[in-house]
């Protein structure tokens, strides 16, 4: 499996992920032997830990079923991603251009560095009531959460990662005689590359976590928060462990696109060191 | 100066015409924070002269760097004149290209990348073109075979020589090299002085070196610029005729330096007499 993955990082001479994959998967592995042979000895009852097993076919049912049990899966699933995409995008497009300004503009820093840090201090959730009540308790509720708990990190990082860029950076392209629009794209946007995607990797942790309680609130939405807490109300074990099961998965796979975007510039151009768990 | 030393000498024979000319040159900074202004410059004259090598010698903290900044259009001139042939000096251009001492290369480009930059900035020249004068300059500075590595992952002695190639391959006419071997090795410095006073005798342009190292000074000059310590002036403008290559042995080279000691030592900026 690994084989040709690990001969194409050697040959790039950058990271190697055979290792590390075989390491991650032999303890995937081992958790879900210890789970399910917990579960089928009994340990705890079936109905609190159901096992891997139960839980694959539990998949199937609700993937397979198209509006005829209570939880359809892949339609929660596209509900949720659609939401924390469609709100990041917009999250994204608001953050990078007030941060840059907040940056080279002294008025607007001054203007909006305070904003940024009281926005900073407001968990996203304490904001879902009053949401509630102006947006309702549906889909716009879930949305402008995660447009702002996403926006604050991305800003202040943004904001941050401008101003750290080495004010040389701009004078050396100026002495090729770069124009604006040059610096822009090849001195501003390389040099604030590396807080970017920090700040986009930890908007996206805190929108991703935000949505899946505001979802739960929000009894009109539906997605994966909503049926998670409406399968405790029925006390559908089984759904649950699915469904956290899934947010997981959901969860580890946006979270390695931002590893990879890390790999392809911090790691690759040795502004950071790479640490030994990549 | 002394006459009776025949390597230094007070006026150019064969001198090109003044291309850059400070008259009582002034740099204030006024810090945002309310502290004092800083005089970075205090009256400082000079004259650089067409494919001249200048150097700018001074202990540190004189302003060699905030003046060789004023040069280059980076900081402005709080005073006196600064002129580029015979006009004042308004904002950086390419006709004058900088080398800093920490390299300052771009890091999210290769070695290759990083000498191909200022080429593609002038936005003059197609892709093959920009790639083949680049890997002219990675021929000249020795640094093939690293094309496609990242700078990080290269020596100190590496990332000066990339720097150093990607000013030289937009050809300006000035290099503005601020201390550029003052963070190497001793080795490393010795062989840089070597192939930059090779370049800098193929290539028709004009050198404005700062540093603090007089023997540096004297192996690569073809002028030096002594500045005499806060309050910063102008002590002595002198030339070296020493041939080149030069071998930092040579006893006329170490008369200089001893000479260019004493006067620097004398921290009297307008008594040069002995
Ligand atoms: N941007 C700045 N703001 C305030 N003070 C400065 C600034 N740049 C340089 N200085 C001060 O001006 C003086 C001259 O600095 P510099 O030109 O770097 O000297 P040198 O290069 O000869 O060591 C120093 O005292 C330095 O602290
Ligand atoms: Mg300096």
């Amino acid at each position: 499996m690994s084989g040709a993955a690990s001969m194409a990082g050697h040959a790039r001479g950058r990271w190697r992920p055979s290792r590390n994959i075989c390491i991650g998967a032999a303890s995937v592995g081992t958790v879900l032997l210890l789970w399910q042979t917990m579960s089928s000895l009994g340990v705890v009852p079936t109905v609190l830990l159901p096992g891997p097993v139960t839980l694959a076919r539990q998949a199937v049912v609700l993937a397979g079923q198209g509006g005829a049990v209570p939880f359809q899966l892949e339609h929660d699933i596209t509900l949720t991603m659609v939401r924390l995409l469609g709100g990041f995008a917009c999250a994204v497009a608001l953050a990078v251009p007030l941060g840059v300004i907040s940056a080279l503009w002294p008025p607007a820093g001054k203007l909006l560095q305070p904003v940024f840090a009281v926005l900073m201090a407001v968990p996203a959730i304490a904001i879902v009531p009053i949401l509630m009540l102006i947006t309702g308790i549906g889909n716009a509720t879930d949305v402008t959460v995660v447009i702002f708990t996403a926006f604050v990190p991305i800003a202040v990082y943004v904001h941050e990662g401008v101003k750290l860029v080495d004010r040389r950076y701009y004078w050396t392209a100026r002495s090729f005689g770069t124009r604006p629009v040059d610096v822009f794209r090849h001195i501003l946007l390389p040099g604030i590359a590396v807080p970017l995607i920090a700040g986009l990797r930890m908007g996206m942790g805190y929108a991703w976590r935000s949505l899946i309680a505001t979802e739960s609130l929000t009894a009109l939405s539906g997605g994966l928060g909503y049926s998670i807490f409406q399968a405790a109300q029925f006390f559908d074990t089984r759904t649950i462990y699915l469904y956290m099961v899934v947010i997981a998965l959901l969860g580890f796979g946006i979270e390695a696109l931002f590893r990879h975007a890390e790999r392809r510039t911090a790691i690759r151009w040795g502004v950071i060191a790479s640490g030994g768990s990549q | 100066m002394d006459g009776s030393v025949t390597p230094v000498q007070e006026t150019g024979l064969a001198a090109g015409p003044i291309v850059v000319e400070a008259r009582n040159l002034r740099k204030v900074f006024t810090p945002q924070d309310g502290n004092p202004p800083v005089v970075a410059v205090e009256d400082v004259s000079f004259q650089i002269r067409r494919g001249e090598f200048t150097v700018l010698l001074g202990p540190s903290g004189c302003g060699k760097s905030t003046t060789l900044y004023m040069i280059g259009g980076f900081e402005k001139v709080s005073g006196g004149e600064l002129m580029l042939h015979g006009k004042p000096v308004a904002g950086p251009g390419p006709d004058r290209g900088i080398v800093f001492q920490d390299f300052v290369l771009f890091p999210w480009r290769t070695v290759l990348g990083n000498i191909m930059f200022g080429l593609e900035m002038m936005r003059r020249f197609d892709r093959a073109e920009i790639r083949a004068r680049a890997e002219h300059y990675v021929q000249h500075l020795g640094l093939a075979g690293f094309e496609n590595a990242y700078p990080s992952t290269l020596s100190g002695g590496m990332k000066q020589r990339i720097a150093i190639a990607r000013t030289l391959a937009t050809e300006p006419e000035f290099m503005l090299m601020d201390e550029p071997f003052a963070a190497l090795d001793a080795q490393t410095r010795d062989r840089l002085i070597a192939d930059l006073s090779r370049i800098a005798g193929e290539q028709n342009t004009t050198f404005v070196f700062v540093t603090h190292d007089v023997r540096e000074a004297i192996r690569l000059a073809d002028r030096i610029i002594v500045f005499s310590p806060r309050p910063s002036r102008v002590v002595q403008s002198i030339q070296v005729t020493l041939p080149r290559p030069r071998d930092s042995y040579d006893p006329r080279l170490l008369e200089i330096d001893r000479e260019l000691r004493s006067l620097i030592g004398r921290h009297a900026p307008d008594d040069p007499a002995s």
